[in-house]
């Protein structure tokens, strides 16, 4: 249907630009508006009165509060869903429309609910879909129907989220009178401060207030936009206060992305969240045209909107007062004005799709389409909650008031008592000061704390005492139900008859009530209907409010998205110095942790069998590498280590593993010693920082007297492998001042030299292929000119380069095993076969008594039979069993052990395999049974060498 | 035998041109080398004055306390190699080159801080991290050594990190450097 515009001539204080026409989409509908139009303002002013459906019962609901705690206004825009339309300014073009109706928003079949609404209760869902258990399935997706909220757009494109920290010495939360003046008078004291309100504009009552609350308003946004000392952020939302007002912001509107989230440490907290208006319950208070005396309000003089024709004004106070000549200003018939301080009270208000009459407590019958209540207010303490403050009920105010916040979170404004707006503004002012004079104290303190801060050149000041005024408290009517039942809880669709019902079931305490009605669990958190909540539950216990008490607000303070809650990711890459080598010359890149590696350069197989045959290079970089210096590294390398290291010589090399307390093994590397008191260790990529830090545990905690300094180097060293029988012959060719024959440097030995002309370079001869290789170590900024020279001096060697996979082909024929891949978290050091490294006569090392149990058995008794890490080949060498696959027991699904490592081995060509092996079937020649994937089983033979290629080590000391 | 002409290579990438807003410098050219003694060396009680959360500049050397008895030496390389030639290395002492293993940037402007607080949560103002202010904190999750050095009164912090996260870091505060110069 039709209905005429309700868009008034221009309002003194209005916040909509009428030169900035736009147009958008309302339910498909096209129509126009204001820039500074909220959606509901605007769709308001097109003369639409019903904008979403109930939760559960699906009946009509229309405008309530008009801001951002409207229940009744969830609206879908474009792909986002649960859009505040009270709260969210409309932008041309956008494209806005209903939720969770069907056919239509004016007409839902789903309404239908409200005929069986007696059998809908509380506690309705819990009864009723418990039995038959196995029908839950479809419970589920006919309940799923019935959800509230908008759609997911999978397909649309992701927001980003930000995040900032911010350190100030006062945050002020709310720019109401007393927010800003608090603002302005902390600033000129001095203090840095950062003052946060909800709304899209500072002022809080006072923007629809009268011309003076106008010029105010004026002259206090002034003061604080233009104070140098002042960050005003609008649409962001106090959301969180925690320890030592450690407090989190939720800012929407910003450039570049969709929210931002702000963590602030602030030295004070100012709580000036004001008051928000409380609804009345009574049959059909919420019929579309029943609403607060601020929604009108807002709608006349912000957004120049007529919220109806003819109207009944329901006012307990000066703000119900105000609204009827808001009313008559915006040529509304003020029909009938029920004064609850006379005793008058509106009973029941009745319409089809939308409001038609009111009935009063005199009887009458009051024909209107808009009925405007004004009972009272709930003073949001959640932030005082989160501080710790328990609210207490002032029965003459009737509403909560703070009661003993810390001292470094001061109240002011509307929650902490009422009076003018001269009154206010004094009491914003003192608290300013205060917050100011306190966050000095504490900065003092901080100073002196902080090492690196400029000291405090004064003695620390004495802790300011509050001499603030207090603010007055106003008497007001306790108004929360008539002599009717009506909605409590919006949101959630519970009505006071509800709150009852599950009081008479039991759930008579106040958090008892709300988690099993889901009254104040809705998107307003209980802005608009704790108090009513925890009235009617006072009412059904015959006690007081007081006595019955409130529910405990935790964060957020209004919801907040989950992107938001993550803000900006940062997922920190890590790459070697010959990445953008890697990267032009096909390397495929895969993730290791966080560095970056190229996997391989097209055929894995072809590299192997050209690093056997020819010579290959491989860029090893993340290896973990640390320069140890002191005198005695040795011992603290055998403390680390399960082998000794007293007596490697300079210029040598040895392999190391090292175990946990536990005996477990956790690392393995080699370590070379440069010089008397210089060693190089490097360990596995994964153990970098463990091991590192490690290291630095022993040195710090445990053994403080050794004179050892660790540096870890990973990345000042590009590190490369040179593999294949030619690889002497190209280190001939680039190696300058460092012999590289094999009887002047044998095998597990390293050298200092000179690498395509880079200086100190480390060289070790070692190997993990199998093959006659060298690994160096260039200082980092050279790595890819040497890389660059090897390829060059190396082409007509047939030097190729190779990636991870094919390294690990090759480590897997010559069947050494990876730490983290072949070990798990329960591998002993027996497991691997390395028993004969440890070195138990040592005076200590980490692991030593339970290597010894592990290795030799204990009091008297044997030692324990522990898995065994073997080689295994399948008998179908066409068949690579996939990493993970389970060993079982001959014709049962008994599990013997898991194939840890597996591979096609180009060089020989069958697959192999690794495997950890119950100690009774790691017998050479034994037959196991591996099951694939698919379920088949297939066979493997324990190899009894320790490679499956050149297991006499010939050509890796060749 | 090989007869090349080494090239020493920057990890950082290339930097946007930047502003008196915000500028991002690769500083990976400095030498960087890390200096530590036993407690109670001469050479702990000869850079006892640099504390805890300090920096100064000694003939172009920017030296910066990293931990205790251990510090931090960012210049030019000769200027580096002189500065450390003048300490007494008596003792347990260590004098490590990591001008190889780190890259530097330096972040300068008046919304250097601003862009910093983005991605660090250090209270860096004035009064907290006054200039020569030097401390160990993540940026964009990455650990670094943040000094604050002002240039001629310009604001100016060098980070210096872990080589192998340059290009991540280049790419990373150039692109919140983008957000601030297009808002």
């Amino acid at each position: 249907m039709a209905s005429p515009l309700r868009r008034l001539p221009a309002q003194p204080g209005e916040e909509i630009d009428r030169s900035a026409p736009l147009s958008f989409r309302w339910n498909g509908k096209k129509m126009s508006g204001f820039a500074g139009d909220t959606i509901a303002s605007a769709v308001s002013a097109n003369g639409r009165r019903i904008f979403s459906r109930s939760m559960k019962y699906h009946r009509p609901r229309g405008l309530l509060t008009a801001d951002y705690w409207d229940p009744n206004c969830f609206v879908q825009v474009g792909p986002e869903p649960n859009v505040r339309a009270g709260h969210r300014q409309v932008a041309d073009g956008m494209k806005v429309s209903p939720q969770n109706v069907w056919p239509s928003l004016d007409h839902d079949i789903k309404a239908a609910n409200g005929l069986v609404s007696r059998f809908l209760t509380a506690g309705f869902y819990y009864k009723t879909f418990m039995n038959p258990a196995p029908l839950w399935p479809l419970y589920e997706r006919v309940l799923a129907t019935f959800a509230p909220g908008g759609t997911v757009d999978l397909s649309a494109p992701t927001d980003h989220y930000d995040q900032r920290f911010v350190h100030v010495d006062v945050l002020v939360a709310g720019a109401g009178p007393a927010g800003l003046s608090a603002a302005v008078a902390a600033a000129e004291r001095g203090a840095s401060v950062l003052l946060a309100e909800h709304g899209h504009r500072v002022g809080g009552h006072l923007r629809w207030g009268d011309e003076v609350d106008r010029s105010l308003l004026v002259e206090l946004s002034e003061a604080a936009h233009n104070h140098t000392n002042i960050e005003v952020l609008t649409d962001a939302t106090v959301t969180g206060r925690y320890e030592d007002n450690w407090c989190a912001i939720n800012q929407r509107t910003v450039d570049h992305v969709a929210e931002r989230l702000l963590k602030v440490r602030a030295k004070t907290l100012v709580v000036a969240a004001g008051l928000i208006e409380r609804p009345y319950v009574f049959d059909g208070n919420d019929l579309p045209g029943v609403m607060l005396s601020g929604a009108a309000r807002r709608l006349i003089n912000l957004y120049g909107v007529r919220p109806g024709d003819k109207a009944v004004v329901f006012t307990a106070n000066a703000e119900g007062d105000a609204t009827i000549a808001d009313l008559e200003r915006a040529g509304v018939e003020v029909a009938r004005v029920v004064d609850a301080r006379a005793g008058q009270n509106v009973v029941s208000a009745r319409g089809g799709s939308s409001l038609s009459s009111v009935t009063l407590d005199d009887g009458s019958k009051v024909s209107a389409d808009l009925l405007i209540t004004a009972t009272g207010w709930t003073a949001p303490t959640s932030l005082l909650n989160m501080a710790g403050d328990r609210p207490s009920y002032d029965e003459t105010a009737a509403r909560f008031f703070p009661d003993q916040p810390p001292d470094t979170v001061l109240v002011t404004g509307g929650l902490a008592g009422d009076g003018s707006s001269e009154q206010l503004v004094a009491h914003g002012v003192a608290t300013g000061r205060l917050a100011a004079d306190r966050a000095a104290v504490i900065g003092h303190r901080l100073r002196s704390l902080t090492p690196r801060a400029v000291p405090a050149e004064e003695s620390e000041p004495s802790w300011p005492v509050d001499q603030r005024s207090a603010l007055g408290r106003d008497q007001h009517p306790a108004l929360f139900r008539s002599s009717t039942h009506g909605i409590v809880d919006y949101s959630e669709d519970v009505s006071s008859k509800d709150l009852v019902a599950a009081a008479k079931e039991a759930y008579d305490s106040v958090e008892l009530v709300k988690r099993y009605t889901t009254s104040t669990m809705g998107p307003e958190q209980g802005k608009l209907e704790t108090v009513n909540t925890v009235a009617v539950l006072a009412e059904f216990r015959g006690e007081t409010i007081a006595e019955v008490g409130t529910t405990v607000w935790r964060p957020p303070y209004a919801p907040i998205a989950l992107g938001a809650l993550a803000g900006r990711h940062f997922d920190p890459v890590r790459n070697s110095a010959l990445q953008p080598w890697h990267d032009r010359n096909g390397g495929v890149p895969m993730v290791a942790g966080q560095w970056m590696r190229p996997e391989h350069y097209g055929d894995p197989a072809r590299e192997v069998l050209n690093t056997r045959t020819n010579v290959g290079i491989i860029d090893v970089s993340p290896l973990g590498k640390m320069i140890l210096t002191g005198p005695d590294v040795p011992k603290l390398l055998e403390q680390m280590y399960i082998n000794k290291w007293s007596k490697l010589p300079v210029g040598g090399v040895r392999y190391g593993v090292m175990v946990g307390e536990d005996g477990v093994v956790m690392d393995d590397g080699v370590t070379g010693r440069l010089d008397d008191d210089t060693y190089f260790m490097t360990t596995t990529t994964g153990g970098a920082g463990r091991i590192y830090e490690w290291a630095e545990m022993w040195l710090q905690t445990e053994k403080p007297d050794f004179e050892v300094f660790v540096d870890p180097v990973t990345a000042g060293f590009t590190s490369i492998n040179i593999a294949g029988p030619n690889s002497r012959e190209l280190l001939r060719r680039i190696v300058s001042d460092v012999s590289v024959e094999k009887d002047d440097f044998a095998y597990m030995q390293v050298r200092r030299g000179t690498v395509a002309d880079v200086k100190d370079c480390v060289i070790w001869r070692i190997g993990f292929t199998g093959e006659l290789s060298f690994e160096i170590h260039v200082p980092s900024g050279y790595g890819l000119h040497v890389w660059e020279q090897l390829m060059a001096y190396g082409a007509d060697l047939g030097i190729a380069p190779f990636g991870v996979e094919a390294q690990r082909i090759m480590r897997l024929e010559k069947g050494h095993f990876i730490v983290g891949q072949d070990t798990d978290g329960l591998t002993k050091l027996p497991t691997t076969g390395l028993s004969s490294l440890a070195k138990l006569d040592k005076p200590d090392s980490a692991g030593k008594p339970e290597l010894a149990w592990a290795i030799h058995g204990e009091g008297g008794a044997p030692a324990p039979r522990l898995p065994q890490i073997v080689l295994l080949e399948p008998v179908d060498p066409s068949i690579v069993p996939a990493e993970a696959c389970q060993i079982v027991g001959e014709g049962t699904t008994e599990i013997k052990g898991r194939i840890t490592s597996s591979r096609f081995s180009p060089t020989l060509e069958r697959s192999i395999c690794l495997g950890q092996l119950d100690a009774d079937l790691a017998v050479p020649g034994t037959e196991v049974t591996i099951v694939l994937t698919d379920g088949e089983r297939t066979k493997a033979t324990v190899k009894r060498d320790h490679a499956f290629y050149d297991p006499e080590g010939s050509r890796v000391r060749g | 035998m090989v007869n090349s002409s080494p090239v020493k290579r920057s990890q950082v990438g290339t930097l946007p041109a930047g502003s008196d807003r915000i500028r991002l410098i690769d500083a990976s050219d400095l030498a960087r080398v890390i200096v530590r003694g036993a407690p109670g060396s001469n050479l702990v009680t000869q850079l006892s004055s640099i504390g805890s959360g300090r920096s100064v500049v000694r003939r172009s050397v920017r030296i910066g306390r990293v931990r205790p008895n251990e510090w931090l030496y960012i210049g030019p390389a000769d200027d580096v190699a002189a500065a450390v030639a003048d300490l007494d290395l008596t003792g347990h002492t260590s004098v490590t080159d990591v001008s190889h293993a780190r890259s530097s940037l330096r972040l300068a402007g008046r919304d250097s801080r601003s862009l910093l607080e983005r991605c660090c949560s250090v209270d860096f103002s004035d009064v907290m991290f006054p200039n020569e202010a030097m401390v160990i904190a993540a940026v964009a999750s990455v650990r670094c050594d943040i000094v604050r050095d002002d240039i001629d009164g310009d604001l100016s912090y060098l980070l210096t990190f872990d080589r192998s996260y340059s290009e991540y870091m280049g790419t990373t505060l150039a692109g919140l450097q983008s957000e601030f110069e297009s808002s």
